[in-house]
């Protein structure tokens, strides 16, 4: 399986985990009324969301021919969804990214921060909305599937509420409501996206052109499927068992986050090596 | 960059004159290497070009050994081709007979070749062993006086029957530039001058065929125009690829399309691989095993002859020795080709579909179905190509086929043909004279290597030396001009390299020639010649049916590096040799062709003058006849328009052969037949050797080369890979998959090379391109899928030929695709 | 707007790939970019009986370049508009906007889209639309020695040879609405077919 790939492979899952750990952190703030102590501990970990998204932007530059003329990626925004996956993700990071900072200078008023979190939140939802919609081209046909929403949407939920919970449980907040839906949400997410994995590849079959079958892409697929599975899961238990009763042990915790985002890569690799067209 | 930024701040850049300023002045450079602030779009770039630079069109042509001769346009900016346009004059209208000469994929990459890095740059002699293509630069000067005391010293030990003009078509149909016929060729001209060289015949394109056909229908045998299957209610072809072998747009494929799309007609394609010929003619493909086509059309002999489909009064007419009526007096009882057929010949077989089945493997039905079609549809146009005669047994098989031909009475009539391959309406040109040649002694072209390594033992009658009875010196110095036989190009690679190893048999290897090929290594003196646009020529011999046309190519380019044309080169060297003014004539190369085309004009004083021909480019002309129909004239009346065999009509049993037959020394298994018989070769279907070696390795033209010029560009490599086309069913038994690497061995060498798996070829059949360029590797094995690192030196019996497809190979997996 | 189109002739078609090297020789590319390409779509098997053989061997070839098409895919995901439709109907890229994301290359089934490294962005068959405003072919329908290809506005050319734009291996048309013509070789298959395959993926 070739590993050409790897800036948008980056780029996808890590702004998936990014937009969905911010949307739990930055929930949190909204709705809670936390203290200025565990705002603060939020706000420093937050710095860590920032990291993974500016990663991930960095990655996808690597994936442009003329990194130097990015800025022309905005031309087409309302017409190309690539165009709008660029400018909401960077309006994301601009927005939630000055949220972040008036929280960490503690500058401007209350209002003005509640704004731009809500703002971040509801353009980090538009981001993930037109970054499906980047793949759903129709005549890609391994691409153009429910699949792939669905895996997309998956990630943000896994490594989102992961990350998030990693990042959460550092600091003073305490909620045995919050702890427990991370785990529910993961777990199921987890499950979730194995039925869809697999549910994916079973359908790889009913593709098919006068050029390529689909199951022909890639030969060792059902390999790097159980891996993935393998990864995925048992990340999911070494995180559940870093949570368990009492304490919270965060190296194993992010070993954890490590196996599922792997896991995460290497299904999102395994996507990006299913292109076909429907013609040659 | 720095003042480019300056620059653009200055002018107080708007996003609109930015941009023009940068399609305007080459900013986008800069543009592309500064972030940007601020972005562009596409609605306000200027995307219509600028003028062009000063740019000139002149007249050049493609000069390659592919049966065509295609101008090329070359557009030339600052004295560099900068791309090659085709003859876009006129209408094209066929049915107007206004044919435009549209160049194939390899003349319009002539500009890579001309300007490829394997281009000869300067004189060299050799340092190392030949083969290594170790060399070292020498003047012009010296690289003479190397040549001509070599000359000289040969002369004197050995005599003239020691020099040999090899066997090379890298530059065809010029008047000055040719390399092919040897005789013809400048090269003759000046050792004509200096006593002499030792000849040859035969080719590798026709050795078999030419000797074979002669043997029916007397001296080279012709087909009828391919303009002429307009006429024709069913098209038969054996083994004749014009799509892959006659590929220019103003040469035979086109021909053969329009016709065809005129008269409708069905094309049967005979051939073990289902060829692109098969593709744009789509209507049947007859699968064959190589070197049987004798018994396929023995058995079609046989459902006529019971059927009554032959045409007995024409037989009677026309022909010797299709029945007891009439068999020569000195044949005996029961030799006659209706005998054979029937069973009551020497073989006692009867030659039944049943009998042909398993010999070919086409099924018995469609042995018979193809038989009927072809005896009552009439008139059914009947062609070879050159694929098949080039075999073990291919003088007696292309004698065959013109037995379909003959038994339903198809000869010299319109839309009918003779069996051979197609022939064509050609300018009459005064070429270059090359004066006559004091030594007589010809070898057959495909025995050079023996003639090296045991010349004095070869004969007439075991070697086919004409001229002489025997030769008295082995060959010790080769004329290898714009020629890659010398290895590339000759069978049996392997053993040619021994040869040329030991520089006491051969001393002397001259190689003239535009890029180091793998046989310009195995030279001791190389010299660079000029490509075709960097000198003026007529270029002709172009086959093109009905619409013949010659070609003034004019002067593109100056001569690249060192390189001097073969006109001055032989001018050099006879002043040398002191026969400067007896070779020159006092001329210029420019007026020489003045001269030669004066005296053209002469016999034909329509053509225009030099200077509009010079202008104008190419020249067409139109077959007054309408179409060439072979042997027409004696079919009308072979009284007085006899044939130019013995008897005068046309020779199904050859006394001739019979007596050659009787004197000759044969190699065990060899067979000359004065009948068309079908008989097994060496390395055939059937051999025993076959338990070792199972497949059958055939050749075919490989597109993306004329057999091995353009095999260094690389653009055409990509587009036209070098892979063995190999079954289905034998690539899985060896766990190959379409392009693996795999090695073709046999005990004559390796190569490598991709695999094609394909339908497209027979089962137990595998066909390689040929004419890549040998490239061993340390061990001796090629790497670039050269086939004649397979093949045999061994002769056919009759022309002692080069049976290039008869040859057995096994295949490996190398690596998985 | 002014639609240009090309008419295909696979019935005459002889794989030659001389449009393939023309084009490539008026553009000065190298190996990397194949503008044109001349896809062979081959199948059949083989039966054996007895010593002889039975086959229903196909092979036939479809010289595809751009299609300029109605619909561009590629048109449709660029996200700097370098990818465009002209007034006369040819899909271009402006070469000194691409930013060489290669999403028009995705997208388009036809591969016409093709990503040059030395430049760093995408680049195709613009339809020689310089020559065209002067009133000449594209330098591949010129060069094609079997005639099989021709040039010219799009109606025009339906008239003359019907609106047919399937075959295997080529998408629907229906999906982008190329500008072409298509007349089928005597084996042609239908888009879709899978009882073939492209036999020469190395030459495309």
């Amino acid at each position: 399986m070739g590993l050409h790939e790897w800036p948008l492979v980056l780029f996808t899952v890590f702004a998936q985990t990014a937009v969905g750990s911010f949307i739990v952190m930055s929930l949190i703030i909204l709705v809670n009324d936390v203290n200025v102590e565990v705002k603060a501990q939020l706000t420093r970990n937050m710095f860590f969301v920032w990291v993974v998204m500016g990663l991930g932007f960095i990655a996808s530059t690597a994936h442009l021919g003329s990194p130097l003329r990015a800025f022309n990626a905005f031309n087409q925004v309302g017409v190309s969804w690539l165009s709008n996956e660029i400018l909401t993700g960077m309006l994301f990071f601009s927005f939630g990214g000055i949220f972040w900072l008036l929280e960490v200078l503690n500058k401007g008023n209350e209002m003005m921060r509640k704004g731009l979190n809500m703002v971040a939140l509801f353009i980090g939802v538009i981001f993930m909305y037109a970054m499906v919609n980047v793949y759903l081209i129709d005549t890609v046909p391994t691409w153009n599937t429910a699949y792939t929403s669905l895996m997309f949407v998956l990630t943000v939920f896994i490594c989102g509420v992961m990350l998030a919970q990693i990042l959460v449980t550092t600091t003073r907040y305490q909620s045995n409501q919050y702890q427990y839906l991370s785990k529910v949400v993961v777990g199921v997410a987890m499950v979730a996206a194995i039925i869809v994995n697999m549910s994916q590849i079973a359908s790889l079959s009913g593709i098919q052109t006068s050029a390529v079958a689909a199951v022909d892409l890639i030969p060792n697929i059902s390999s790097l499927q159980t891996y993935r599975i393998i990864l995925l899961v048992g990340g999911v238990l070494v995180w559940l068992f870093a949570n368990k009763q009492g304490t919270f042990k965060l190296p194993t915790a992010i070993a954890g986050f490590g196996l599922v985002l792997i896991s995460e890569l290497i299904s999102r690799n395994v996507f990006y090596n299913l292109h076909m067209t429907v013609g040659m | 960059m720095a003042s480019k930024i300056v620059q653009m701040l200055k002018h107080g850049m708007t996003r609109r004159n930015f941009l023009q300023t940068t399609s305007a002045t080459g900013l986008a450079a800069a543009v592309s290497s500064i972030p940007l602030p601020f972005k562009v779009s596409a609605a306000n770039i200027n995307t219509d070009k600028k003028p062009l630079n000063k740019e000139k069109v002149v007249w050049s042509a493609c000069t390659v050994n592919c049966g065509s001769r295609c101008p090329l346009l070359m557009h030339v900016v600052d004295g560099e081709i900068k791309w090659v346009d085709a003859d876009n004059t006129g209408s094209d209208d066929y049915s107007k007979k206004d044919v435009q000469v549209r160049a194939c994929l390899r003349g319009r990459s002539m500009r890579r070749r001309v300007y490829n890095p394997d281009r000869l740059k300067y004189p060299m002699k050799r340092v190392g062993k030949r083969g290594q293509g170790k060399f070292k630069r020498i003047s012009w000067d010296e690289a003479y006086d190397e040549i001509a005391n070599s000359i000289t010293k040969i002369r004197k030990d050995y005599g003239n029957e020691a020099i040999y003009l090899n066997y090379g078509t890298g530059t065809l149909g010029g008047t000055v530039t040719k390399s092919w016929p040897p005789g013809k060729t400048l090269i003759a001209r000046l050792m004509n001058l200096n006593g002499g060289y030792l000849n040859h015949y035969g080719d590798y394109s026709t050795a078999q065929i030419s000797v074979g056909l002669n043997y029916t229908y007397g001296g080279w045998a012709y087909g009828n125009s391919f303009s002429d299957t307009e006429n024709s209610k069913l098209i038969v072809q054996f083994g004749n690829n014009p799509a892959e072998t006659r590929m220019s747009g103003g040469g035979l494929i086109h021909h053969l399309r329009e016709s065809v799309n005129k008269s409708n007609v069905k094309m049967i394609n005979i051939d073990p691989r289902y060829t692109d010929t098969t593709v744009g003619f789509s209507d049947q493909w007859i699968p064959i095993k190589p070197g049987t086509d004798a018994a396929f059309i023995a058995a079609m002999a046989h459902v006529m002859i019971n059927e009554n489909l032959v045409d007995q009064p024409f037989l009677d007419k026309y022909c010797v020795g299709y029945d007891d009526k009439t068999l020569p007096v000195s044949a005996p009882k029961n030799s006659d080709y209706k005998s054979y057929i029937l069973g009551a010949g020497k073989d006692g077989i009867e030659k039944t579909p049943l009998w042909a089945s398993t010999i070919t493997g086409i099924p018995v039905d469609i042995i018979v179905k193809t038989a009927r079609e072809i005896g009552s549809t009439k008139p059914c146009a009947i062609y070879q190509g050159w694929g098949l005669q080039r075999t073990a047994t291919g003088e007696i098989a292309s004698r065959a086929v013109a037995m379909l031909a003959l038994l339903t009475g198809n000869l010299g009539i319109n839309g009918g043909g003779s069996g051979a391959r197609e022939s064509d309406y050609s300018i009459p040109f005064v070429r270059f004279p090359t004066l006559d040649n004091p030594i007589k002694a010809s070898i057959p072209m495909f025995l050079w290597t023996d003639a090296i390594v045991r010349g004095p033992e070869m004969t007439a009658i075991a070697d086919g030396i004409q001229g002489k009875d025997k030769l008295e010196v082995p060959i010790k110095f080769v004329w290898n001009y714009a020629s890659n036989c010398l290895i590339n190009q000759h069978s049996d690679i392997n053993r040619t390299h021994k040869i040329l190893q030991d520089e006491n048999a051969c001393e002397m290897i001259v190689v003239i020639d535009n890029h180091l090929t793998s046989s310009a290594k195995y030279a001791d003196i190389v010299l660079p010649d000029l490509t075709t646009s960097e000198q003026a020529d007529f270029c002709m011999d172009g086959k093109a049916a009905n619409m013949p046309y010659f070609i003034y190519a004019d002067k593109v380019i100056e001569p690249q590096f060192e390189s001097r044309s073969i006109y001055q080169i032989c001018s050099d060297l006879a002043k040398r040799l002191g026969v400067e003014e007896q070779f020159t004539e006092g001329r210029t190369q420019e007026e020489w062709l003045r001269h030669l085309y004066a005296e053209t004009r002469k016999i034909d004083a329509s053509l225009p003058d030099f200077e509009t021909v010079r202008k104008q480019g190419i020249v067409k002309r139109v077959d007054p006849n309408g179409h060439f129909v072979a042997y027409q004239a004696f079919r009308e009346d072979p009284i007085k328009n006899p044939l130019k065999t013995a008897s005068g009509k046309v020779e199904i049993y050859s006394a001739a052969l019979a007596k050659i037959a009787s004197e000759w020394v044969l190699a065990e298994g060899d067979v000359i037949d004065p009948l068309p018989i079908y008989t097994t070769p060496f390395e055939g279907w059937d051999s025993p050797m076959r338990k070792q070696f199972p497949l059958q390795l055939t050749g075919f033209h490989h597109k993306g080369r004329c057999h091995s010029t353009y095999g260094n560009v690389d653009v055409l490599k990509q587009a036209a890979q070098q892979e063995m086309w190999i079954n289905p069913v034998d690539a899985e038994s060896r766990g190959i998959s379409n392009g693996a690497q795999i090695r073709i061995f046999n005990e004559r060498g390796e190569v490598l090379i991709n695999a094609k798996v394909t339908p497209r070829i027979m089962p137990g059949v595998v066909a390689v391109g040929e004419g890549a360029w040998y490239t061993p590797d340390a061990k001796g094995v090629d790497r670039n899928g050269s086939m004649n690192v397979l093949t045999t030196q061994r002769p056919s019996p009759l022309a002692k030929g080069n049976p290039q497809h008869t040859n057995l190979v096994d295949v490996q997996l190398v690596t998985r695709a | 707007m002014k639609q240009y189109g090309f008419f295909i002739d696979s019935s005459k078609c002889t794989g030659c790939k001389t449009c393939q090297l023309a084009c490539k020789d008026f553009k000065n590319y190298g190996v990397e970019q194949n503008f044109r390409r001349v896809y062979e779509y081959t199948g059949g098997s083989w039966t054996e009986d007895k010593g002889t053989y039975r086959q229903d061997v196909f092979a036939y070839y479809t010289s595809i370049a751009c299609n300029h098409c109605d619909e561009p895919a590629c048109v449709k995901v660029c996200p700097s508009g370098a990818m465009h439709k002209r007034e006369d109907g040819f899909v271009i890229v402006a070469e000194d906007v691409c930013i060489g994301c290669g999403q028009c290359a995705n997208a388009c089934p036809y591969r016409a889209p093709q990503y040059n490294a030395e430049k760093g962005h995408m680049t195709k068959c613009d339809g020689c639309y310089e020559r065209v405003a002067e009133g000449l072919q594209p330098v591949c329908v010129g060069s094609c020695p079997l005639r099989a290809l021709e040039f010219g506005p799009i109606d025009e050319l339906r008239e003359k040879y019907g609106t047919n734009a399937d075959v295997a291996p080529l998408p629907p048309s229906s999906i982008t609405k190329p500008n072409i013509v298509i007349k089928l070789n005597g084996n042609a298959r239908p888009t879709g077919d899978t009882s073939g395959s492209i036999a020469n993926p190395r030459e495309v």
